[in-house]
């Protein structure tokens, strides 16, 4: 279980990887977390986030076309192994059979 | 037109990224900023530039390929091959260079340990950073006086009401008793001397002098208790286990049994402070109870802040403390960090300025520049000889070698030099350390300390590049197609810098040669000027104890002064001598002060300081001190201690126009001026003559002794004179003496060290500039043999050889003594300024400096010159 952590930000970044499947890079990373979170974030920390990520097997990505946006620079599109979804799953269900222990009382 | 982020950061990122990354990183950071760049375009440059950085980390640093290619060890091998073929090739500039630099090294390693070993002064203590030393400013007629002697109560009182002070303890030092020596002896028949201060309780926990036996906390909560340094224990009692002993101590004030309640490891040379014992500051105050009030300044106050204290606000809340103390007053206080003291020693305006550190900074420059003119020997003769090696750049440029490689072979080459210089001066810097360490007057250390090794292997780098970087600039810029053709061996380039280089060095030389001179002149002065007195064949010891006095105790003072009167009696009938009266103060910069003079018509709100001698009879006599009118002090006269003796500057101060028969008021009794003295000198020349009065005291505060000894045969008068001290005095006592000529010199210690020292430097830096014009004058007469050789041929003598050869020479050299002279003037003038006695700066010095520089090059160069004059036309035109 040690390969499969995922650090709170990584699961954020995997989660938008998943949700724009195919579709999400770098920048469209950043720019719906910033919208979703509400804060600023360093391009830097995604790119480290999804490196990290791909190392470990959750992401996989691909090259898209040269285009005369960035420079000429080709976009790297990312998308989720069946790994990551099993990690994904496996963090979403033990957060919630977590928070189902949570008693009853008003928390007002 | 599509805007780009910043070119620099891109290249940066380009170059440090890896590969696989670069494309989507770069993407992607272009995308955001093309995005920002719509809002701020400088915001999105900032932005991006700050992003690339962001990226500077491991995971996105590609493998740099260094030290793994075998290429370049093998070219660092080849450059060290070279290199050594290089000096063996040319034996000559080889060994000027090596002997230049590794002076050079040597010079600025010693000059670097000494400045490494002042900077340590003082510094050991654990609580350095929070030890302070309080001052008292103080307004007089001539700006604000700053001193370390403040009230007696102060500590106690900062203590009490500052909630900035942890610690504070008043301190009596031993200097403070202005060298009278104190004996201390076991109880039985063993008398040493020691010195001694007076300290308050925490002492041990504010300083961090080593306790090896008893408490800090105790140590000192008795009157009686003692607390001794382990040599003195060991003096004392054989052991250094002497808790519990007693100690007697032989003093008319102070004296009496004490008990040994810790033992403490004596200070070592960084430390300013010297003692071999300390007693309780009670005990001082029960002898001299006039310190218990706000009204006398004379102790030493030391402080310890909270770890947690603003030193600012800490200043600022004590500077207008005193006023809470007293009705009136102008004194204001100033805190110090103690370590700072030794090295910012000096104030001005109330404030520290200057010090020693002025001779810390003059010789760390001194230093510097004579490595320079090292280098520049380095760098003169590689450029010079650069002909040479034109051949070699050409064909390693054809054969495909770049520029860097070029010059990062020269640099090799001249940090080679360095280190191997390095070694050999690491020698010369332990052979010179003993005679450096009587000269400087500092004991030097040598601790293998990494700070120091790193320092020194950095200074050798430097060294090595500071001579290196020219040479190989201008070696790898040759053209290699005109470096190949055969005949051009012009080599002229960079002329200009190379006598540029030499002027400097020459003006360097110059300039230190004239301030050898202006010291050398002014001390010279300083010894010869006549002071008022006659400091000659004067020894001064102090008063021993006698063994009736011993058994009494103390209850009547005055039974010493006819004690002292007695010995002076029998002193004066010993053969030899030929003078002799006791005094406190020691004419050479410890004299008390007072405002206690007044006179009718004395403007009360001026603030005038008179200066104190308290001598007994004879006192102006033995010194021979000459009178402007009136008498001196006799024995005929019973009530002479009511009267008093002036200094004219004193006479002059108060404005009598006829002044003996007239009255002044000292600390309120009224004084008839029976003499007036001609000015003396009781301080050093640094300071103006200050009004004096002689007061006449014959008891226990002026119980030093002065006996002035006949020319001829001192060394008998003086054993005579021991021997009478011994007889008079309890046997056993040291007799321990000084000539007052002795301590006058050490009034310019610190000058005579500087003009010592400069005397050293001036004559390396000429010496390593003259090595490197001899390099210089070797080459260019071998560059130049052919034409001489031709000019002898058509007719030309050996004068008008020599004259051609020399001419450029002494141009250089007298450009350097053209510009130096000024500089000099200008920095000796300053020095001179300090002194309020002092030589006149004579043309005649800075000229006879400029001539002795140009002779001295004339000489080096003379050799190689005239062995040109007299050469063979067929010897030198022979081949080709």
């Amino acid at each position: 279980m040690i390969e499969h952590s995922l650090g709170e930000f990584e699961e954020l970044v995997l989660l938008m990887v998943a949700a724009h499947h195919d579709e999400a890079y770098g920048v469209l990373i950043l720019e719906n977390l910033e919208e979703k979170l509400g804060k600023k974030i360093n391009i830097s920390a995604i790119h480290v986030a999804l490196k990290r990520m791909e190392n470990k097997g959750f992401v996989k990505s691909r090259f898209g076309g040269i285009t005369n946006e960035r420079g000429g620079r080709r976009k790297k599109f990312y998308a989720i192994t069946a790994l990551g979804k099993r990690v994904l799953d496996n963090q979403y269900a033990l957060r919630t059979s977590i928070y189902q222990q949570i008693p009853k009382i008003s928390f007002s | 037109m599509k805007t780009r982020p910043p070119k620099n950061a891109l290249k940066f990122l380009r170059w440090f990224c890896r590969e696989d990354y670069i494309e989507e990183i770069e993407g992607d950071l272009t995308e955001v900023f093309e995005k920002q760049y719509e809002q701020s375009p400088t915001k999105a440059r900032l932005k991006f530039a700050f992003n690339v950085i962001k990226y500077f980390r491991p995971e996105f640093i590609k493998v740099f390929k260094t030290s793994s290619n075998p290429n370049s060890i093998a070219m660092f091998r080849h450059n060290f091959v070279l290199t050594y073929r290089n000096f063996k090739r040319q034996k000559t500039p080889f060994i000027i260079n090596l002997l230049s630099l590794s002076i050079g090294l040597t010079c600025t390693l010693l000059i670097y340990l000494w400045v490494h070993s002042e900077l340590q002064v003082d510094k050991f203590h654990e609580k350095d950073d929070r030890l302070m030393l309080i001052l008292l400013n103080e307004p007089t007629s001539n700006g604000i006086k700053s001193e370390p002697y403040t009230q007696g109560p102060l500590a106690k009182a900062l203590a009490e009401e500052i909630p900035e002070v942890e610690h504070a303890v008043s301190v009596v030092p031993y200097e403070w008793f202005e060298g009278e020596k104190f004996i201390l002896s076991n109880g039985g028949e063993r008398f040493f001397t020691s010195r001694n201060q007076f300290v308050s309780e925490d002492y041990f926990k504010v300083f961090s002098f080593d306790l090896i036996l008893g408490n800090k906390d105790q140590v000192l909560t008795d009157n009686n208790s003692i607390v001794i340094s382990e040599e003195l224990a060991e003096k004392l009692f054989n052991t250094k286990e002497a808790i519990g002993r007693s100690v007697e101590w032989m003093h008319n004030e102070y004296g009496g049994v004490y008990n040994v309640t810790g033992v403490f490891k004596a200070p070592t040379h960084n430390s300013t402070i010297q003692f071999d014992a300390v007693f309780n500051y009670k005990v001082f105050l029960e002898a001299n109870n006039k310190y218990e009030g706000w009204e006398n300044e004379d102790i030493y106050t030391y402080i310890i802040l909270n770890s947690n204290a603003n030193v600012d606000q800490f200043k600022d809340r004590i500077k207008h403390f005193l006023e809470t103390k007293k009705e009136f007053t102008e004194q204001t206080l100033l805190a110090q960090f103690f370590s700072e003291r030794y090295l910012h020693g000096h104030y001005e305006n109330g404030i520290p300025s200057g010090g020693r550190i002025v001779y810390v900074q003059l010789f760390s420059i001194i230093a510097a520049f004579i490595l320079v003119i090292a280098c520049v020997n380095f760098i003169n003769m590689s450029t010079a000889r650069a002909s040479t090696r034109m051949k070699e750049v050409g064909l390693k440029k054809a054969i495909g070698a770049g520029r860097n490689n070029l010059i990062i072979q020269y640099i090799t080459e001249s940090v080679i030099m360095a280190f191997i210089s390095l070694i050999l001066s690491i020698g010369m810097v332990l052979f010179f350390l003993p005679q450096f360490e009587t000269i400087t007057g500092k004991y030097i250390v040598l601790t293998y300390d990494p700070v120091l090794i790193s320092s020194i292997l950095i200074i050798t780098l430097l060294t090595g590049a500071i001579s290196g970087i020219y040479p190989a600039l201008y070696l790898s810029g040759f053209n290699p197609a005109r470096a190949l053709k055969a005949k051009n061996s012009k080599g002229a380039g960079g002329q200009l810098i190379r006598k540029g280089l030499v002027i400097f060095q020459f003006a360097i030389s110059v300039i230190l040669i004239v301030s050898v001179i202006v010291i050398y002149k002014q001390v010279e002065f300083i010894q010869s000027k006549n002071l008022g007195y006659n400091k000659d064949n004067i020894i001064w010891f102090t008063a021993g104890v006698r063994e009736v006095e011993r058994i009494q105790g103390n209850e009547e003072a005055d039974l010493n002064g006819e004690e002292i009167e007695k010995f002076l009696q029998i002193l004066k009938n010993v053969p030899g001598v030929a003078g002799a009266t006791n005094y406190w103060h020691n004419m050479v910069g410890d004299y008390g002060t007072t405002r206690g003079v007044s006179w009718p018509g004395k403007d009360p709100d001026v603030n005038i300081r008179f200066a104190q001698i308290s001598g007994g009879y004879d006192f102006i006599e033995t010194l021979g001190i000459e009178m402007k009118e009136g008498r001196v002090y006799s024995r005929d006269h019973r009530t002479d201690h009511t009267r008093i003796i002036l200094n004219e500057a004193a006479v002059k101060t108060i404005g009598y126009e006829d002044p003996v028969g007239k009255v002044i008021d000292l600390w309120g009794e009224e004084r008839e001026i029976i003499g007036v003295t001609k000015d003396f000198h009781i301080d050093s020349f640094y300071e103006e003559i200050m009004p004096v009065f002689i007061k006449l005291d014959v008891n226990v505060l002026a119980s030093n002794i002065m006996v002035r000894i006949e020319m001829g045969n001192e060394s008998a008068t003086i054993d005579r004179v021991k021997q009478v001290y011994q007889d008079y005095f309890t046997a056993g006592m040291p007799f321990e003496f000084k000539f007052l000529d002795d301590n006058y010199q050490q009034l310019y210690d610190q000058e005579i060290r500087v003009g010592i020292l400069s005397r050293y430097a001036a004559g390396i830096a000429i010496f390593i500039s003259c090595l490197g014009l001899f390099g210089f004058a070797t080459f260019t007469v071998q560059r130049r043999i052919k034409e001489v050789g031709i000019r002898k041929v058509l007719g030309a003598d050996s004068f008008k050889i020599i004259y051609l050869l020399t001419v450029d020479f002494t141009k250089i050299v007298l450009i350097a003594v053209a510009i130096s002279l000024p500089i000099g003037y200008f920095i000796t003038a300053r020095w001179l300024e300090d002194f309020a006695f002092r030589i006149n700066p004579e043309w005649s010095f800075y000229v006879s400096a400029g001539l002795l520089v140009i002779i001295i090059a004339w000489l080096t160069v003379g050799m190689q010159t005239m062995r040109a004059a007299n050469v063979n036309p067929t010897e030198c035109l022979k081949d080709e």
